[in-house]
């Protein structure tokens, strides 16, 4: 079935250029990032592609992950990584992640 | 369907994420000293991030506008853009920070360790050795390796106490820094002629370890110069820099320390004969300045060319008032210039170090001391073997002694200044 172009909104089209351009920094580092940090932008990344890829179907259940996942995941995911580091910087643990 | 309704929810709840993140982010930024700037980033984008769902959810409460969803939309382009590039780029470039400082941390231990060794350890050795070498009556050539040895190990001393107390101690005038050098020169090289010549103001302040570098200049050009040797010191001053050139009369700085001056450092192939020069050197670089070899017939120039505060563009650091200096440099002058004698002695009862006021109560040098039994060099009413009874007990010896010419003295030793080094203090009444 050909996809109408005209389903896709510019800015959200930006939203997936700049996930899958943000896509090469966090490949080329991620064995110097920890993971806790690469974690909120594979949410991040999945957003971004769920919010395109539901123009061209399964758009309710795709929706859904969107904000279920995407951008639940990524808030929880940030606020776990950013408490970890509060953890470590006031008690050193070895399982914190944060910069190494 | 029902799960739909949650969806506003699943937004709020992710924007609650990125709000909390955001304190803990702030929070995190204060408490941090190299990791500053990846939790700054991390903040920031977790405000954007709470912002773009906020609105996000704002929408499927009602707040519905085409403005509003382009704008939380870009800001989701934001965030994301942020997140790639400025959190994992500042995680990164953080974290290879934080492992140069900890490299640089590890360094600085094992020199320290290597220095204590060096100029403890070795030393102490090294006086034990020369002390049977010259009871024994040993080789003049032997003796005189020794003694070139130690006079090593006190360079290396002298270095650690000049890093130690460059940025305590005020900064001294160079006339009367050039002045003092020469006149340390002059003291060990009786036969030398060391002409001063000042061109400029005097007065021109200098970090104190400068005087260091001077001294050991002054003594290799006396060391390396003819038979009877001349050396010409000149300091001339400037609104940018002092320069100080130091010109002898002898047959020529080898080709391999010209190279040395120039490359910087020392390669296991290029490297100083001697730990004096490479000493000067470091100090002239590492106060901002530079030293040149010019070597002709008529003999060897060595120039330094130090900024003026301020002239390079640097920042000086702020020099405290009042402060004598790092705890070596106090203590080594207290034992060194004292009125009265110090000697070391280790449990054996063996001298590891003794002032020059020790040889002058004891009718030597002090350098010929090192090594030896106590006993040997006290006077004879002196009870030895009290003094080290009471030292092994961790007493306090206190006593008189005779001097040679019938002077009587006091001495007091106290047991384990250094673990395994007692102070023997001899004052003359």
């Amino acid at each position: 079935m050909p996809i109408d172009p005209s389903v896709f909104t510019p800015q959200e089209l930006v939203v997936l250029l700049v996930a899958v351009g943000g896509v090469v920094p966090v490949v080329v580092y991620r064995r110097k990032v920890s993971t806790w940090v690469l974690l909120p932008y594979a949410f991040l990344f999945l957003g971004a592609v769920l919010t395109n890829a539901e123009h061209i179907l399964w758009h309710e259940q795709l929706n859904y992950v969107e904000h279920s996942v995407g951008n639940m995941g990524a808030g929880l995911a940030m606020l776990v990584a950013a408490y970890l580091g509060r953890r470590r910087l006031g008690a050193p643990d070895d399982e914190n992640p944060g910069v190494e | 369907m029902w799960h739909h309704a949650l969806i506003p929810f699943y937004d709020l709840v992710g924007a609650l994420g990125f709000l909390v993140a955001a304190w803990y982010g702030l929070a995190n930024y204060r408490n941090s000293d190299v990791e500053r700037p990846f939790w700054f980033v991390f903040t920031l984008t977790s405000v954007n991030g709470a912002l773009w769902l906020g609105l996000v959810s704002a929408e499927w409460f009602g707040f519905r506008s085409v403005l509003l969803d382009q704008f939380s939309t870009s800001l989701q382009a934001v965030v994301i853009g942020l997140y790639a590039l400025g959190v994992v780029g500042a995680h990164v470039i953080v974290g290879e920070l934080g492992r140069s400082q900890f490299e640089v941390e590890k360094r600085a231990a094992l020199v320290s360790v290597l220095s204590r060794v060096l100029r403890h350890n070795i030393r102490n050795d090294i006086t034990l050795i020369r002390g049977y070498v010259a009871t024994d009556g040993g080789d003049d050539v032997v003796e005189r390796t020794i003694d070139d040895l130690l006079a090593t190990s006190e360079k290396a001393m002298k270095l650690e106490r000049t890093i130690d107390s460059n940025h305590d101690l005020r900064p001294i005038e160079v006339e009367a820094g050039v002045r003092s050098a020469v006149d340390e020169a002059r003291s060990t090289n009786p036969d030398a002629s060391i002409e001063i010549r000042i061109d400029g103001d005097g007065a021109v302040p200098v970090a104190p370890s400068v005087q260091t570098a001077f001294t050991e200049l002054v003594e290799n050009a006396v060391v390396h110069g003819d038979e009877s040797p001349h050396v010409v010191v000149t300091v001339s001053t400037t609104a940018d820099a002092v320069t100080l050139s130091v010109r002898d009369d002898g047959p020529g700085m080898p080709e391999h320390e010209q190279r040395l001056l120039s490359v910087g450092e020392e390669t296991p192939l290029l490297h100083s004969d001697g730990i004096g020069l490479w000493m000067a050197q470091w100090i002239v670089y590492t106060t901002g300045g530079r030293i040149d070899a010019r070597v002709t017939d008529a003999g060897t120039t060595l120039t330094v060319v130090l900024p003026r505060d301020g002239a390079d563009g640097r920042r000086r650091r702020e020099v405290p008032d009042g402060s004598v200096g790092a705890r070596g440099g106090r203590y080594h002058a207290i034992f060194e210039r004292g009125i009265d004698a110090c000697i070391v002695i280790t449990d054996d009862g063996l001298i590891l170090d003794a002032n020059e006021r020790a040889g002058e109560l004891l009718g030597a040098a002090s350098v010929d001391l090192l090594g030896r039994p106590i006993e040997a060099v006290l006077p004879e009413d002196v009870d030895v073997a009290e003094i080290r009874a009471e030292l092994r007990e961790g007493e306090v010896a206190r006593g008189k002694a005779t001097l040679s010419e019938g002077e009587t003295a006091s001495f007091s030793a106290v047991p384990d200044v250094v673990r395994g080094e007692h102070v023997l203090v001899l004052s003359d009444d």
